[in-house]
């Protein structure tokens, strides 16, 4: 039972950036390397702003205090990684948009490559650890111990992509994303501005992965300036695993991945620790092979 | 056997004056050069050159097959631990030892003559090419990416957790965290006027032995880009569907690339680990990969000379340039800082400025740049530049009585 509540709280963190992933995907057929850096980069954004708000000494954070803090760190981290996010399109993914297909993957390494570096010559190599904004306090579900800080991580993932749900299918931005993550061509002869959209995904994602870095922080207490980049690629194997280009199914792909990954990380001896970054992999690669549609997603033919 | 050996004279007889006497003058520079240079220039340029083989051989995946790896450093590792493993004293075997000139088992551990390595490193970082290729190549070029990214970060993993008591419970395969230690070097070698021993002390054969390598692979890539092989790669990179109703096999021929750039590094592996005399987990880590694939795209992605000309520079600049340049701009900031108040902040700020650790960031500059602005890198290939600017009016009407003479064949 305690796996399996690590693992739902690291399959709700997973499945917010594999969102970013999955509607990038969806629109543009492009993996955005630099997602997971984008990811940190919020963490690290919220980080000062936490400092700042709440006393580093104290454990006992007074409620208000607490709501108030990661209420801000939230909108900041959000608002930047969602600019960071329309920057990064901009410059290196929009001149690109009818190169061939090499061409865009490589400027997103190269993204992903100078947004690490920064954040390395910005923080530093070590861990950067947060005060405790939320004083714990546990509870007990079916006999095991679960914090409040996992309970919002879970409760806040569920109203992000309801929220985001709503907003693919029942808004006119929503439904213009999906007509251009459908035809690109026969979208912008319907008069939508394919650019902008694209613009609008690249915000929305990014501010996703913004945060969501904020209760990755707030869980674990601690990132560093490559965090992002592995969590991107198990986040990345969570859209794979749920059907690329597909919204739900990335939500389920990120709470199996977390399960998976903290039930083999329990495992003896310490062997799950040594052997899980394999083993998510190694997923990956049988997702791809024997069902490279995912688990939602439905089989499309390669667009000419 | 006749017949290839025609086709690589008329390859020679095909090429342009000026261009058979400037390769020939690359090629005696390129032995002279320990001549003029000191031993730590020569370690320098060895270590480029085992870099320009890998991106060599990066480069037909990447430039002829236009299959984006992003773990190949993964072969790199396979192909320096197969050197490592068979010959060094890391599996002792508990027996009267036997020794024969190819190969010496016994307590001492097992020593396979150097080479006798090098077609087998190169065959094993092949097998793992195929083994790794063949369920992964049927998926589209993004997918590809990712996958191969995860086999990168997987092998230096696996590597290191498989040493002295691992958590599997299997016996010490790889020695973990811990490096293999002591790999044999190649043996003496002692030819008429040639006497290369090979020391940690002398980089000079080590230099020599390297440059071998490098110009056999050379003219081995420059027959497989024009082979009916190569011409497939290009033409699945150019369209992958009209290249498959023209009869080509997509996945075998994309293994092919996958399975042939992967025994280039096993050579690049072999070197580097023989080299060294020791091989870790942590020298094949995703920045090595990040660096090979750096060299293809600023060379020019699918340019032979280009490539060889981006593996030198980016392992010149990664290993002294950007010492130099760090110790310059530092100076430079100790002198300004010196001066009045505006010029003493920029001095305090050219002071501090990390020039060495931001590699990475160097080489995504690169990368993003070199997309933008220049596709086809410095040194473009011709057929790729082509490809990139097409359709001016001069070009087309090029392409068009090229074809007609193709098909009159009148030639």
């Amino acid at each position: 039972m305690d796996v399996i509540i690590a693992g739902l709280v690291l399959g709700a963190l997973y499945a917010i950036v594999a969102l970013g992933y999955t509607m990038v995907y969806g629109i543009i057929e492009l993996i955005n390397f630099a997602h997971g850096d984008v990811f940190t980069f919020g963490a690290f954004v919220a980080i000062p702003i936490l400092n700042r708000l709440v006393n580093q000494n104290d454990f006992n954070v007074p409620v208000g205090q607490s709501i108030f803090a990661v209420t801000v760190s939230v909108l900041a981290a959000a608002a930047l990684c969602g600019i960071l996010g329309v920057v990064i399109e901009r410059i290196a993914y929009r001149p690109l948009r009818n190169a061939p297909r090499l061409a865009p993957l490589i400027t997103a390494i190269g993204v992903s490559l100078i947004l690490e570096n920064a954040l390395f010559q910005w923080q530093g190599g070590l861990p950067v650890f947060t005060p405790v904004a939320i004083s714990r306090s546990t509870y007990t579900i079916l006999g095991s111990p679960i914090t409040n800080v996992q309970i919002l991580v879970i409760v806040v993932a569920i109203l992000m992509m309801v929220a985001l749900d709503l907003f693919i299918n029942r808004t006119n931005l929503g439904k213009a994303m999906r007509a251009v993550a459908q035809d690109r061509e026969a979208a912008s002869m319907m008069g939508i501005n394919v650019d902008r959209i694209i613009a609008v995904t690249f915000l929305v994602g990014s501010a996703l992965a913004g945060a969501g870095a904020v209760f990755y922080l707030l869980y674990e207490g601690s990132v560093g300036y490559n965090s992002g980049f592995t969590l991107g690629l198990f986040a990345f194997t969570a859209a794979v695993l749920g059907g690329i280009g597909n919204i739900r199914g990335a939500m389920l792909g990120g709470i199996v991945i977390g399960l998976i990954s903290s039930w083999i990380e329990s495992l003896g001896n310490g062997s799950g620790t040594e052997w899980y970054e394999p083993v998510i992999f190694a997923t990956l690669v049988l997702i791809l092979v024997f069902r490279p549609a995912g688990l939602l997603g439905t089989n499309t033919t390669e667009k000419v | 056997m006749a017949a290839r050996w025609h086709a690589l004279t008329d390859a020679y007889h095909d090429t342009p004056l000026l261009r058979r006497f400037a390769v020939l003058l690359v090629v005696v520079l390129a032995f002279l050069f320990p001549v003029f240079m000191g031993s730590v220039g020569v370690d320098d340029a060895t270590f480029a050159e085992v870099y320009v083989l890998l991106a060599l051989g990066l480069n037909i995946v990447v430039g002829f097959a236009g299959l984006l790896d992003l773990g190949y450093a993964a072969f790199f590792a396979i192909g320096a631990y197969t050197a490592a493993l068979l010959a060094s004293s890391h599996f002792a075997v508990n027996r009267t030892s036997f020794h024969s000139l190819l190969l010496t088992v016994g307590p001492g551990g097992i020593h396979v003559n150097f080479f006798v390595l090098i077609p087998l490193s190169a065959l094993v970082a092949a097998f793992f090419g195929i083994l790794f290729g063949a369920p992964t190549l049927r998926l589209r070029g993004d997918y590809l990416a990712i996958v191969t990214l995860g086999f990168g970060e997987i092998v230096p993993k696996v590597v290191e957790n498989l040493g002295d008591g691992n958590s599997l419970g299997l016996p010490n395969i790889t020695n973990g965290v811990n490096s293999i230690t002591g790999v044999d070097s190649p043996p003496n070698i002692d030819l008429g006027p040639i006497h290369w021993t090979f020391q940690t002390n002398d980089p000079r054969p080590w230099y020599y032995l390297g440059l071998i390598i490098v110009i056999i692979s050379v003219i081995i890539i420059y027959r497989l880009r024009d082979s009916r092989l190569g011409r497939s790669w290009v033409a699945i990179r150019e369209d992958e569907i009209a290249a498959a109703h023209a009869g080509i096999n997509i996945t075998g021929t994309r293994l092919t690339a996958f399975a042939l750039g992967a025994a280039f590094s096993g050579f690049g592996g072999l070197l580097e680990a023989s080299r060294l005399a020791n091989v870790s987990y942590d020298q094949f880590l995703f920045t090595v990969s990040v660096t090979i694939l750096t060299m293809v795209i600023l060379g020019g992605i699918g340019s032979i000379p280009g490539v060889i000309v981006g593996g030198i520079v980016i392992a010149y600049m990664t290993q002294t340039w950007l010492t130099t340049v760090a110790s310059w701009v530092h100076s430079l900031g100790d002198g300004l800082h010196k001066g009045p108040e505006p010029v003493s902040t920029i001095g305090a700020w050219l002071q501090s400025l990390p020039v060495t650790s931001a590699k990475p960031m160097i080489f995504g500059i690169i990368l993003v740049g070199i997309m933008l602005l220049r596709p086809a890198g410095l040194w473009p290939e011709q057929r790729r530049a082509r490809e990139l600017h097409p359709d001016t009016e001069k070009t087309l009407e090029e392409e068009q009585a090229e074809l007609y003479t193709v098909r009159t064949g009148e030639i």
